[in-house]
């Protein structure tokens, strides 16, 4: 009986610590978020010929993506990978130079859609989230495909 | 002897408990940074309470004079807004109201101190709002 009544006071106890720790990492991440998404170029890799892949992700929190400008290579069939973090729903779609959308993925939240473009030029395109306001908030970027 | 020993560690065990709930009264000590990191204009990223508690995130916050985006995301499904106004009180801007959802209001500050808050009846005043302040350059 003792026995037992310590074990409940140690998993009472412990509970009471893991509790505390997840307090506080709320606390920290909370800040910074943006601090990655500075311009540096998210490539696409693009390694074994054809086939290629871009990742476009959204940021911890607010409205933008971790990057606001890509560069990918040229290519057929190019995966794009589009991770959202946020409980707020989010997608990911890319339009060429004269506004046509060539990629678009689905809104979701807390998760990852892929979509394929079928053929990827060369040329400037924008990435942009479509659901109303987020654009216009700040969830866009340029994408320049060499 | 028995049951003292037992009222004892219970006792412990309640205290732990206790502090370990007290830890979640710091997140309104946290003080946020306006994130110049983002396509547009830099953003004061707040977000509501997930569980619909009247709340933001944060009660301070800093950022550079020049244009700001006030974003709030509200991942409950209770309505809520992001509203600025001045130390006379006028109203800079507002969005509009966030259901699950992300929106956003830019203002154009000065150095200074500016007042953030939901403009849905009752919330401000439950708590829902904060101080932002505009370090001079």
């Amino acid at each position: 009986m003792k026995k037992l009544t310590a074990f409940l006071a140690l998993a009472l106890a412990s509970f009471a610590l893991v509790a505390c720790g997840g307090d506080d990492d709320d606390g920290t991440t909370t800040t910074g978020s943006g601090g990655e998404a500075t311009n540096g170029a998210a490539t696409g890799g693009g390694g074994g010929g054809g086939g290629s892949e871009l990742h476009i992700e959204a940021a911890d929190t607010g409205l933008a993506f971790t990057e606001d400008a890509m560069t990918a290579k040229a290519g057929k069939d190019v995966a794009l990978h589009f991770s959202n973090p946020q409980p707020i729903g989010h997608d990911a779609d890319i339009e060429d130079s004269s506004g046509k959308v060539i990629a678009d993925t689905e809104v979701l939240t807390e998760g990852e859609d892929s979509a394929t473009i079928k053929d990827l030029k060369p040329g400037k395109y924008v990435f942009f989230c479509s659901v109303p306001g987020h654009r216009e908030g700040g969830m866009e970027g340029t994408l320049t495909v060499e | 002897m028995r049951s003292t020993r037992l009222a004892a560690v219970l006792l412990v065990s309640l205290l732990l408990v206790a502090g370990g709930a007290g830890c979640g009264g710091d997140e309104g000590a946290e003080t946020l940074t306006v994130n110049p990191d983002v396509q547009g204009s830099p953003q004061l990223q707040l977000e509501a309470d997930p569980d619909g508690e009247l709340a933001f995130n944060a009660e301070e916050a800093v950022g550079s004079a020049g244009n700001v985006s006030f974003v709030l995301e509200n991942p409950s499904t209770r309505a809520h807004t992001i509203a600025v106004e001045n130390k006379r009180g006028e109203q800079l801007g507002a969005s509009r109201v966030a259901i699950k959802d992300s929106e956003f209001v830019i203002v154009s500050l000065e150095p200074g101190t500016y007042t953030y808050y939901c403009t849905v009846r009752g919330h401000r005043e439950a708590g829902m709002e904060g101080t932002l302040t505009i370090e001079p350059d």
